[in-house]
């Protein structure tokens, strides 16, 4: 495509619209710089302004007249004022991470994890469950009993999915497992289970 | 060629409760394994009927009590945590050396 339109080229084509519009071009200027302060030190969207300015059809009055326009560019993101959400990515991810661990470290202090990975590696994909456990544990105390020791598996099955058990370890009466595993269910974990969208369930194991 | 009715998964829950009423741990185990593929079945059964179909790529059993747990229906997210419970206990009794008090567990059947 050579920019031959109907016998006249996007160049003529350009030529004829700026003629046709010169009268009204100075007028739109003078409006448009109304509206933007000559003396604005504003980065952000200013520089958006001035990148659009310089390279539009209206650059030619604005910036010739205004040495701050020339040359302008989209900014970097290291050059906006106030930056950009994106600068602090990594910032914002180490946080994340520091505090998932944080939260792991916590949960070892209520439940039992195993020493391989298994666990954690859930976690980590799965980190709305890590909140839901803590929130889980006051509530398993409640009907278990602050005594007894909870303990949490995430085993391959036999297709390779991998589901969180939290169980309570029972040596008790297996009538009095079921009973305060009905009265979690009631209490808490039935208008609570559908956030963990069949990720996790609680359990009891006899011993 | 003959057709024939289809299979009546209640014959599964019948066997698991024949089962546990045995003396032996592998009677015990079997029977905790045929009352959770009752619960499969029927479970299954339903939700085909309202339109579920499995991903290839993840077992049919994860995405069955899955949908069932995510469900707005509160005795559907109860029924997949039943059932989500008893896969992990006749996975244990299928596949695990140790199975303290199984005998226990199945005595409800």
């Amino acid at each position: 495509m050579n920019g031959n339109l109907g016998g006249q080229t996007a160049r003529d084509q350009w030529e004829a619209a700026r003629t046709e519009f010169a009268p009204y071009r100075s007028q739109f200027n003078a409006a448009w710089r109304a509206q933007v302060p000559v003396a604005s030190t504003t980065v952000y969207p200013g520089q958006l302004w001035k990148s659009f300015a310089a390279s539009s059809m209206f650059s030619t009055d604005v910036a010739v007249q205004r040495e701050d326009i020339k040359g302008a560019r989209w900014p970097l993101p290291s050059q906006r004022e106030g930056g950009s959400s994106l600068d602090y990515l990594e910032d914002q991810m180490a946080a994340f991470v520091a505090e998932h661990k944080a939260l792991v470290q916590d949960l070892r202090k209520h439940f039992q994890i195993p020493t391989d990975s298994s666990v954690t590696n859930f976690l980590n994909d799965h980190s709305s469950i890590l909140q839901l456990l803590m929130e889980a544990k006051k509530h398993l105390e409640d009907c278990f009993g602050s005594s007894t020791v909870f303990a949490l598996r995430a085993e391959l099955d036999e297709s390779g999915s991998r589901t969180l058990y939290a169980s309570a370890i029972w040596s008790g009466k297996l009538q009095d497992a079921r009973n305060a595993l009905d009265k979690f269910d009631n209490d808490w974990w039935m208008s609570h289970a559908r956030q963990a969208g069949g990720y996790l369930t609680f359990t009891y194991e006899l011993v | 060629m003959i057709a024939m009715p289809p299979f009546d998964w209640l014959g599964y829950f019948e066997l698991a409760h024949d089962l546990a009423a045995q003396d032996k741990e592998a009677c015990h185990r079997s029977s905790l394994s045929r009352a959770y593929y009752y619960v499969y079945n029927i479970a299954l059964a339903r939700a085909e009927g309202n339109g579920f179909t499995s991903i290839p790529g993840e077992s049919t059993h994860v995405q069955l009590w899955r949908l069932y747990c995510k469900s707005p229906e509160p005795q559907c997210i109860h029924l997949g945590q039943i059932a989500l419970r008893l896969k992990e206990k006749r996975e244990r009794a299928d596949y695990k050396p140790l199975y303290p008090r199984v005998h226990e567990e199945v005595l409800e059947f």
